[in-house]
C-alpha cells in the first residue's frame, strides 16, 4: 500500500488510528505489528515470509550475540555477528541482484542458464532494501554495545515493519528508536503535529512530484534523436523536481505518522537543493541513508584515519555501493561513480576553491552536479542515457521547437512553485507569522486545503474516458 | 502550538477522512460514468489466487476510486486547479478561445507517403474522375482562437506538399471557404469533427456549386469528445445542426463486417438521447454503408473516408444516385470484394487530415 493513495488515507488510517488509540498502551506495537504486515501485504501477499523469516532471523541474532556477550565469548559474537551479514546480504543480492548479475555473464560470455525462466520469475520484495539496512543495523549495534538487545520480538518486529517508515525510509537506526519502542508517550500537540507534517509530505508526493512527474515521462515518450535541448533541459529539471518531492515528500509523510503515533523519527532530507557543493549535497539528501554507510562502512573501513589512500578507497567503495543500492543497473553504478568521483575531488581541491568562490558559483556547481547525477539515475537503459546526454548537448541540431514552448508555457508556474518550494522560503516567511493571532487559523485551513486538493487528484487518477467514437 | 489548536487540527483532519469513508459507504454509487462513457470498476471477487497475486488489492483501489463520494466534484476541482496551475493541456486536448483544441498527433512520413501512393496507384488503375478533401484540424482553421504556443503541425504546408504529390487527383482546398465562418459554425467547440454547415460548405466548392443547403436543429445539448477527454466543462455546449436534404432519399444498408442492415434514414436518432451525439449522422464507423437515393442522374459515388465524412454525406445524398462509403481502417478484405467498381462513376477521398498523416490503412485499395 502506499500512503498516496484513497485506500491508505480513508480506511487503513482511520482504522488504525482509531483502534490504536483504543487499545490500552501494552498491546499497541502488537497491533502495530499485525496492521503493518496487512499494509505490506496489501500489494505483495507472497513476500511478507521473506520479511518474517527476516525479523525471526535478526532477531535470533541479536539474542545470540546478547549471549555470548554476557559471557564474555567475543568469538561466538564474532562469528553470529558476521553470519548473519552474510545471511542478510545473501537475501538482498539474491532478490535484488540475481537478474542482474546473470543477464551480464550471459551477455559478456554469450551463454545461457537451464536456470534463466527461474531468475526471471525473482521479483524484488518491497523495501527490502531498507528493511535489511535495518536491521543489519540493529545486530551490528548490539554487536557493538552501542544498544541494549531486544527480547520482545513482537516490539522487534513492530520495529522492523512499521509501516511509516516500512517501504521507502527514512532507514531507522534502532538505536534512535529503542527506547520509544516501550516509553513513548503520544500526546495531542504531537499528534496534530504529525498531521501537518503528514499533509505537507501527501501535498509533496500528489501536487508537486505527480505534477512534474507528468512533464517528465512526456518527455521521455519522445524520439531522443530528435529531441531538442530545450526539452530535454525540461524534462530533466522536471525528473530532479519529481524525485525530490515524491522521495522527501514520502519520508515527511512517514515522520508525520511516525508522530501521530507516538514515534520520533530523524530527519531525512535538508534542502538539498540549496547546497553549495556536492558534498554539502550529501549531507542534505537522504540522510538516513548516509549515515547508515558512514556508520556500518565507512568507519568500520578505516574512514579517514588510515592515510589518505585509504580514505580515497573507502570513498569509492561506499559510493559504489550507494549507487548498486538504488537499483540493479548500470546507470546506478555509474550515478554512484559520479558521485564518488566528485566528492573525491571536492575533498582533494575542489571544497577549498569553492569556499574562495562567489556563494552563487558553488550553489550553481552543486546544482548542476545534482542535476547530470540525476540524468544518469533516470535513463537505465545504457544506450539511452547516451542519447539522452547527446540530445542535452544538442545532438539533434534544434535547440528549441514548438513542443518545448508549449510544455515551457504548460508547466511555467509549477516549475516555479516547485523551485520555490525547494527552498527554506516557505518555512522562513511561516516563522514571522507563526506567532500571530491568525496563525492557527490558517494552518487548519493549510491542512483541509491540501487534504482536499490531493483527494481531488488522486480520485482523478482513473479519470479515463473511454473514446471509442474517437474518430 | 496551543492545546486548542491541536484540538482543532486533530479533529478536523480526522473528521475529513471519516466523511469520506462514511460518504464512499452510503453514497449511490452510480456503476456507469456518462460522463467518461464508461463502466466503473466492478467491487472485486475474492479468491485465493487473486488475493496472493495482489490482484485483488489492485482492483480493490480501482473500485473505491472509481466510486469514491461525489465522483464528478474531485474530478471538475482537479480541472479547476489544473487551470489555476497554468497547465491548459489536459489528456491532449487545451482550452482556448471559446473552444477545446485537440493536440494532433505527430505526422508519421512512412504513412503519407504509403498514402499518397495508395491513391496513385488507385487512381491510375481505375481511371475514375478523382478527388480528395483533406480537412485540417480546428486548431489550424481558426488559428487566432487557439492559445498561444499551441503545438500543432504546419498544416497548410503538409496539406499543399500532399495535394502536389498526387497525379490526375482533384484537390479541395478547404481553408479559404471555412474561415469564411466562425469557429463555432464550421466544427464543434467540444467535438473534434466538423459541423453539418462546415462539411456543406466544402461539398459546394468540391462540386463547383453554390451553397443553397438549409439546416435544421435536431439537439442543443453536445458534449463531444473533446470536452469527455479534457474533463473541462467551461465551454459551453454545442447545437447538432442537419441538413433538410430534400426527399430523394431511398435506404441506407449498413454492412459491418458480417451482416447487412437496412435502414430508413441515413440519420440515428437513438444518439440524440445519448452523450455520443455525432454518430447521429450515419451512426457508428461501419466497414461499408450504402445510401441509394431516387435520383436519376447516372451518378455513383464512392467515397473512401474516415468519419468526416458523416455530416458530409447528407450533401452527397441530394446529387448522386447512389453513394458508397468505405472505411478503410475496418476492412478485412480487398475492396474489389466488397463492391463493383465497374458501377462507379466518381471517387472521393474524404479524411481529417490528422488521421491521413498518422494512419495507413490504404492497402486493401490497391
Amino acid at each position: 500500500m502506499v500512503f498516496s493513495s484513497l485506500i491508505f488515507l480513508f480506511i487503513f488510517l482511520v482504522f488504525t488510528l482509531a483502534v490504536y488509540y483504543i487499545l490500552p498502551r501494552a498491546a499497541r506495537n502488537a497491533f502495530l505489528l499485525i496492521v503493518s504486515l496487512f499494509f505490506y501485504a496489501w500489494g505483495e501477499p507472497s513476500y511478507i515470509v521473506v520479511m518474517i523469516v527476516s525479523i525471526i532471523t535478526n532477531y535470533t541474532a541479536g539474542r545470540l550475540i546478547a549471549h555470548y556477550k554476557s559471557r564474555e565469548k567475543t568469538t561466538g559474537a564474532k562469528i553470529t555477528v558476521a553470519v548473519l551479514s552474510v545471511i542478510d546480504i545473501g537475501l538482498l543480492v539474491f532478490f535484488k541482484y540475481t537478474g542482474f548479475i546473470f543477464d551480464n555473464i550471459s551477455s559478456i560470455f554469450k551463454i545461457s542458464f537451464p536456470f534463466d525462466p527461474f531468475i526471471d520469475s525473482i521479483v524484488l520484495p518491497i523495501g527490502i532494501s531498507f528493511y535489511t539496512f535495518q536491521m543489519m543495523s540493529y545486530v551490528i549495534d548490539v554487536y557493538r554495545g552501542d544498544t541494549e538487545v531486544q527480547k520482545n520480538v513482537l516490539d522487534f518486529g513492530c520495529y522492523v515493519s512499521l509501516f511509516p517508515q516500512l517501504i521507502a525510509g527514512p532507514i531507522v537506526q534502532y538505536k534512535t528508536v529503542a527506547d520509544q519502542m516501550k516509553n513513548r508517550r503520544e500526546n495531542l500537540t504531537m499528534f496534530a503535529e504529525g498531521v501537518i507534517r503528514f499533509v505537507v509530505g501527501l501535498g509533496k508526493k500528489v501536487l508537486l512530484a505527480n505534477g512534474v512527474g507528468i512533464i517528465w515521462d512526456t518527455v521521455a515518450g519522445y524520439d531522443l534523436a530528435t529531441l531538442p535541448v530545450l526539452t530535454a533541459l525540461i524534462g530533466s529539471v522536471a525528473f530532479s523536481f519529481q524525485i525530490y518531492f515524491d522521495f522527501s515528500g514520502y519520508s515527511d509523510m512517514a515522520i508525520g505518522l511516525g508522530k501521530m503515533l507516538g514515534f520520533e523519527f530523524l530527519e531525512n532530507f535538508n534542502y538539498p537543493y540549496i547546497s553549495k557543493s556536492v558534498t554539502d549535497f550529501w549531507r542534505r539528501w537522504h540522510i538516513s541513508l548516509s549515515s547508515w554507510f558512514r556508520d556500518y562502512v565507512y568507519i568500520p573501513l578505516g574512514g579517514n584515519r588510515r592515510g589518505f589512500a585509504k580514505q580515497i578507497r573507502n570513498i569509492a567503495i561506499v559510493w559504489l555501493c550507494t549507487g548498486i543500492w538504488h537499483g540493479a543497473s548500470w546507470n546506478f553504478v555509474l550515478w554512484g561513480a559520479w558521485f564518488g568521483i566528485l566528492l573525491i575531488a571536492e575533498k582533494l581541491f575542489l571544497l577549498k576553491l569553492l569556499d574562495k568562490l562567489p556563494r552563487f558559483v558553488s550553489h550553481i556547481w552543486a546544482l548542476f552536479c545534482a542535476w547530470f547525477g540525476w540524468v544518469i539515475f533516470a535513463n537505465e537503459d545504457l544506450s539511452r542515457l547516451g542519447q539522452y546526454i547527446k540530445a542535452l548537448f544538442g545532438g539533434s541540431g534544434v535547440f528549441a521547437d514548438g513542443q518545448s514552448l508549449w510544455l515551457l508555457s504548460n508547466y511555467a508556474i509549477i516549475f516555479v512553485i516547485a523551485a520555490i518550494a525547494s527552498t527554506p522560503l516557505c518555512k522562513n516567511l511561516w516563522k514571522r507569522v507563526e506567532n500571530c493571532s491568525v496563525a492557527p487559523v490558517l494552518r487548519v485551513l493549510f491542512v483541509v486545503g491540501i487534504l482536499v486538493l490531493c483527494t481531488a487528484y488522486l480520485v482523478s487518477s482513473t479519470y479515463n474516458p473511454f473514446i471509442y467514437f474517437r474518430f | 502550538m496551543k492545546r486548542t489548536e491541536a484540538i482543532i487540527i486533530t479533529a478536523v483532519f480526522s473528521l475529513l477522512l471519516v466523511v469520506g469513508l462514511v460518504g464512499t459507504l452510503i453514497s449511490d454509487k452510480p456503476d456507469f460514468s456518462e460522463w467518461e462513457n464508461r463502466e466503473l470498476a466492478e467491487f472485486p471477487e475474492a479468491s485465493v489466487d487473486s488475493v496472493l497475486s495482489g490482484k485483488y488489492g489492485q482492483d480493490f483501489e480501482g473500485w473505491l476510486t472509481d466510486r469514491f463520494v461525489a465522483r464528478d466534484f474531485w474530478v471538475k476541482l482537479k480541472r479547476v486547479s489544473d487551470s489555476a496551475l497554468g497547465i491548459k493541456e489536459s489528456n491532449g486536448v487545451v482550452v482556448g478561445n471559446n473552444a477545446l483544441f485537440d493536440i494532433p498527433d505527430k505526422v508519421s512520413d512512412k504513412a503519407v507517403e504509403k498514402n499518397i501512393s495508395a491513391i496513385n496507384a488507385f487512381q491510375k488503375k481505375t481511371s475514375l474522375p478523382t478527388s480528395i478533401i483533406l480537412v485540417p484540424s480546428t486548431a489550424t482553421v481558426f488559428y487566432e482562437d487557439a492559445p498561444s504556443l499551441f503545438p500543432s503541425n504546419d498544416e497548410e504546408a503538409l496539406v499543399e506538399d500532399i495535394y502536389s504529390r498526387l497525379d490526375n487527383v482533384t484537390t479541395v482546398d478547404t481553408l479559404p471557404v471555412l474561415r469564411t465562418m466562425s469557429l463555432d459554425e464550421a466544427f464543434y467547440k467540444t467535438d473534434h469533427h466538423w459541423t453539418s454547415k462546415g462539411a456543406s460548405a466544402v461539398y459546394s466548392v468540391w462540386r463547383n456549386t453554390e451553397n443553397t443547403f438549409e439546416l435544421e436543429t435536431v439537439a442543443e445539448d453536445f458534449y463531444g469528445t473533446l470536452t469527455s477527454r479534457s474533463g473541462d466543462i467551461s465551454i459551453k455546449a454545442d447545437t447538432v445542426e442537419k441538413i433538410t436534404s430534400g426527399d430523394a432519399f431511398v435506404s441506407c444498408k449498413v454492412f459491418d463486417g458480417v451482416n447487412t442492415t437496412k435502414y430508413p434514414s441515413m440519420y440515428f436518432d437513438s444518439y440524440l438521447g445519448l452523450k455520443d451525439k455525432y454518430s447521429y449522422f450515419l451512426g457508428t464507423n461501419q466497414p461499408m454503408v450504402t445510401l441509394e437515393t431516387a435520383n436519376d442522374t447516372g451518378r455513383v459515388l464512392l467515397m473512401l473516408k474516415d468519419s468526416f465524412a458523416h455530416s458530409f454525406v447528407q450533401c452527397a445524398s441530394t446529387d448522386f444516385d447512389k453513394v458508397i462509403l468505405i472505411d478503410l481502417r475496418y476492412l478485412t478484405s480487398p475492396l474489389d470484394t466488397l463492391l463493383d467498381l465497374n458501377e462507379v462513376t466518381d471517387v472521393l477521398f474524404l479524411y481529417s487530415l490528422e488521421n491521413f498523416t498518422t494512419q495507413d490503412n490504404m492497402m486493401w485499395i490497391k
